[in-house]
């Protein structure tokens, strides 16, 4: 009987302490990689919502119209078509309406950047550029800040087959990624009629912005 | 006979072989059977990656047998461990193999064959062995034009801390294995968890609530004890709606929650943690930002892979792909070498095979970006079963001929010779025809 007391008491202290190693367990943390220079640049100060693509909002009504989230300027003399969900803003120009220019926009990274450049390239026969080449490109204002610029000429047979392939084109792409998403702007057609339209492009490329953001900036 | 004597007989006897390999069966059947409740990686894991089977479901094997059409028994588990597993059975039958099929042989010329076709068996469990602790398989998925120079695994995940660095700056990230974590399945409010420390970091990070299929869910109502920044882990069934099987590893979407407790004493900080989610979970202890992440485990290349372009050949008439072909530029510093891979032909090379495994052609990741999906196996036994049964192969031939030379009175050593050089020649006939 004399040792039950104790006997118990080591019991009790030996259930208490399996049940506190299971809520303060330690782990020292021992491994470490180094990440790869190829790896995606990282997304900091995602939102909840957007790192689980919840980006419903319930108090909206379904059946009222929406408001456009970019504004833009339309360049004289080129004709807007309405848009799609692929293309945001959509024009075309030239006599014929042989030139357009759109603008889409595609929710994260997109493929990257060398994948959208070579995919253009690829459109309009050029080869594929390499990493530096592709650093190497020209940069233009779009979105308040620098964007990479393509401009590359050729037989354009866009999603097509090269035997239907276009003789003779142009195209002028730009990509400004953000964080979440990724926004392109491209302007195919004949070489001439688009060396004419370069600084119309120029000019739509440099009036385009988000709405929420020029409506905020007057108030800076 | 001494202790030492009687127990190579043991180990070396044939009782022992009959055992084993009629253990190896039912751990065969067993593995088989519960495979269709638990999946392939689980009863994979439990059956023939182990030292003891921890627990058997009779129950999920009596219902994929069908027998509960006629009486259902329920869930009967027995969770002790009764049973073997195959790393504990293949092990004591190569040791098997080893002391009786190599060392107790009667060395002859007419047991050439048996030695021969025992030391390949052997050799094929070694590989196994090799196979088990050193291969790594994963996935690559690269769009055109992009390159990488590192695969994800299958199956392990990890958490990951990386602390945000200037751009330009080399990127190092902690990494926690999932061993350590898909233990803390209970509510959080239960107190499974467990702290990972590290003497670079700022603060303490606890896991718990881990979830092996899930996704976070927005707290509509607000009540939720357990939402966090006003999203809860929503528990997700493991059966395929589809089909009605049970999803395979590599589809589940694990999640956890994440505390942060500062070791200065600031507030602490919570994250729900998702597999699929689209960016990490940002922390900011201090001046500092630590992104952290649940994912898949990255392995490193010793090479560099770009995509250059990609092909894909459909069934006429249909939607079916007949070939898909990626063609490559393994990139090794400045030096560049081009090659091609398709679905049966992988790019081999530096331990590493590359087989093409999935396309898009940019309709279903809707990035109108043409890419490929490449399997990644690096297995420094990667050839070692084929060499193993051509080598039983010609054991087994030596056997033969020479048993059928006893009975024919031919010499032993001419047949055997002729056998293996007109074997030989119609390999080497097929090879090249084929």
């Amino acid at each position: 009987m004399k040792f039950l007391q104790p006997c118990n008491a080591l019991l009790a202290c030996s259930l208490l302490s399996v049940s506190c190693d299971r809520l303060d367990e330690r782990e020292p943390i021992t491994e470490s990689r180094e990440l790869s220079s190829y790896a995606r640049k990282p997304n900091v100060d995602i939102d909840s919502a957007t790192r689980f693509y919840d980006q419903a909002e319930p108090e909206e009504d379904p059946n009222a119209p929406r408001e456009h989230p970019l504004v833009w300027k339309s360049p004289e003399g080129w004709t807007e078509k309405p848009t799609s969900q692929m293309r945001l803003i959509d024009f075309t120009f030239g006599p014929n309406g042989e030139g357009e220019c759109y603008l889409s926009a595609l929710p994260g990274p997109a493929g990257g950047l060398a994948a959208n450049i070579n995919r253009w390239r690829g459109q309009i026969g050029a080869a594929p550029l390499s990493d530096e080449e592709i650093e190497k490109l020209p940069r233009k204002n779009f979105l308040g800040g620098p964007a990479h610029f393509v401009s590359v000429d050729g037989d354009f047979k866009g999603m097509g087959d090269a035997a239907d392939a276009k003789k003779d084109y142009r195209l002028y792409g730009l990509i400004h990624q953000a964080a979440e998403l990724t926004l392109f702007i491209k302007m195919t057609g004949p070489k001439a009629l688009v060396e004419q339209n370069t600084a119309a492009f120029e000019a739509f490329c440099a009036s385009v912005d988000f709405r929420k953001r020029s409506q905020e900036a007057p108030q800076q | 006979m001494s202790f030492l004597s009687r127990t190579f007989s043991f180990l070396a006897s044939f009782g022992l072989a009959t055992v084993v390999l009629t253990l190896l069966l039912v751990l065969t059947f067993l593995g088989t059977l519960e495979q269709a409740e638990f999946g392939l990686v689980a009863s994979q894991a439990r059956y023939f990656e182990s030292i003891f089977v921890d627990r058997i479901d009779i129950g999920a094997c009596w219902r994929a047998l069908a027998l509960d059409v006629y009486w259902n028994i329920g869930n009967v588990v027995l969770p002790t461990p009764i049973l073997p597993g195959g790393y504990t059975l293949m092990a004591i039958l190569f040791v098997n193999m080893f002391c009786g099929g190599i060392i107790r042989i009667r060395k002859a010329p007419r047991t050439v064959g048996i030695v021969i076709s025992h030391f390949a068996i052997l050799f094929m469990i070694a590989s196994g062995a090799v196979t088990y602790h050193f291969a790594k398989e994963g996935m690559l998925n690269l769009a055109e034009g992009q390159t990488h120079d590192e695969f994800q695994s299958f199956h392990e995940r990890v958490i990951e801390i990386e602390k945000v660095q200037p751009e330009g700056q080399k990127r190092t990230a902690l990494v926690i294995d999932q061993r350590l974590f898909t233990d803390l399945s209970n509510s959080s409010d239960h107190g499974k968890a467990r702290t990972f420390t590290h003497d670079s970091l700022p603060f303490d990070l606890t896991i718990t609530n881990w979830k092996q299929h899930a996704e976070p869910k927005r707290d509509k109502v607000g009540d939720r004890g357990d939402a966090v920044d006003g999203f809860f882990i929503q528990e997700l069934s493991k059966i395929d709606p589809k089909n009605g099987q049970l999803l395979a590893d590599e589809a589940l979407s694990q999640a956890c929650i994440a505390v942060v407790k500062d070791k200065k004493g600031g507030p602490e900080q919570r994250g729900i943690l998702w597999e699929y989610a689209a960016a990490p979970w940002t922390v900011t202890v201090g001046t500092d930002k630590y992104l952290i992440n649940i994912g898949r485990r990255s392995y490193k290349l010793p090479f560099a892979i770009r995509l250059d372009h990609t092909e894909q050949e459909k069934h006429p008439g249909t939607e079916r792909a007949r070939r898909f072909a990626s063609k490559v530029t393994k990139l090794h510093g400045t030096r560049e070498e081009k090659r091609e891979v398709t679905m049966n032909e992988p790019v081999r090379g530096e331990g590493y095979a590359i087989f093409q495994s999935t396309f898009d052609d940019g309709s279903r990741s809707q990035s109108k970006v043409k890419s490929s999906g490449f399997q990644v196996v690096e297995n420094p036994s990667d050839h070692w079963p084929l060499i193993s049964c051509i080598i039983v192969a010609i054991g087994l031939l030596i056997h033969f001929v020479m048993m059928l030379s006893r009975a024919m009175k031919w010499n032993p050593w001419i047949a055997v010779t002729a056998s293996l050089v007109i074997t030989a020649g119609g390999f080497i006939v097929a090879y090249w025809k084929l």
